[in-house]
């Protein structure tokens, strides 16, 4: 049977990122 | 810090208060192709809009509030959605790390007992013994996306699943013939 992706975990790890981006934003302006 | 320490600078930079999270917030969406995010970031965007243009009008500022007093306040709020929408996938490393050493338990069938709660709130369904059950609205590194906001698995889906635990770290689902 063929089968195709449309999900894996590590797509998610850039996310990160704009998490901890967002995070030092936050303690910078508050 | 500056809104600790000079409170009255903060509204003065509402634009960057309000820009950082909607751009962030926009780089996420896209990552996780989430469009179910978009009217938590499009209220922020609304009230960006109308603080310009109350900006461009002084005839419209309202004397009790600070002019960029609403946006930064929104632009706060919509700060600590994104970052713990982002933070909330910190276990996505380790997981995929996990998948890429083969650490994983593989299943493949079809999808039965569908559950669903319309608008993303939860949906369950088996796959053989096991029985997964996840939430578009909880920030996890795992698979959560749900049928009934553009989620590939649906009653009957004949799928591969590599997951650890109750969490699913990589979906396959079959071509349909």
């Amino acid at each position: 049977m063929d089968y195709h992706l449309v999900f894996e975990v590590g797509e998610r790890i850039p996310e990160i990122a704009f998490g901890v981006a967002a995070l030092y934003a936050l303690v910078v302006s508050s | 810090m500056i809104g600790l320490f000079s409170f009255d600078d903060l509204p003065r930079v509402w634009p960057l208060v309000l820009g950082v999270p909607l751009v962030l917030g926009v780089l996420e969406m896209a990552v996780d192709k989430a469009p179910a995010d978009a009217p938590f970031l499009a209220i922020p965007g609304i009230v960006g809009i109308v603080e310009y243009w109350r900006s461009r009008n002084p005839d419209l500022a309202d004397p009790k509030l600070p002019p960029g007093g609403i946006a930064s306040m929104f632009g706060a709020f919509a700060l600590v959605f994104v970052a713990l929408n982002g933070v909330g996938h910190f276990g996505a490393v380790d997981l995929s790390q996990r998948l890429q050493a083969g650490a994983v338990d593989e299943l493949e069938g079809r999808v039965t007992d569908v559950y669903e709660v319309g608008g993303g709130k939860n949906e369950c369904w088996s796959l053989g013994d096991r029985r997964f059950c996840y939430s578009d609205w909880v920030s996890t590194p795992g698979f959560n996306r749900t049928h009934s906001l553009g989620g590939p698995i649906g009653p009957g889906a004949q799928v591969r699943l590599a997951v650890v635990g109750d969490t699913i770290v990589r979906v396959e689902v079959a071509a349909e013939r």
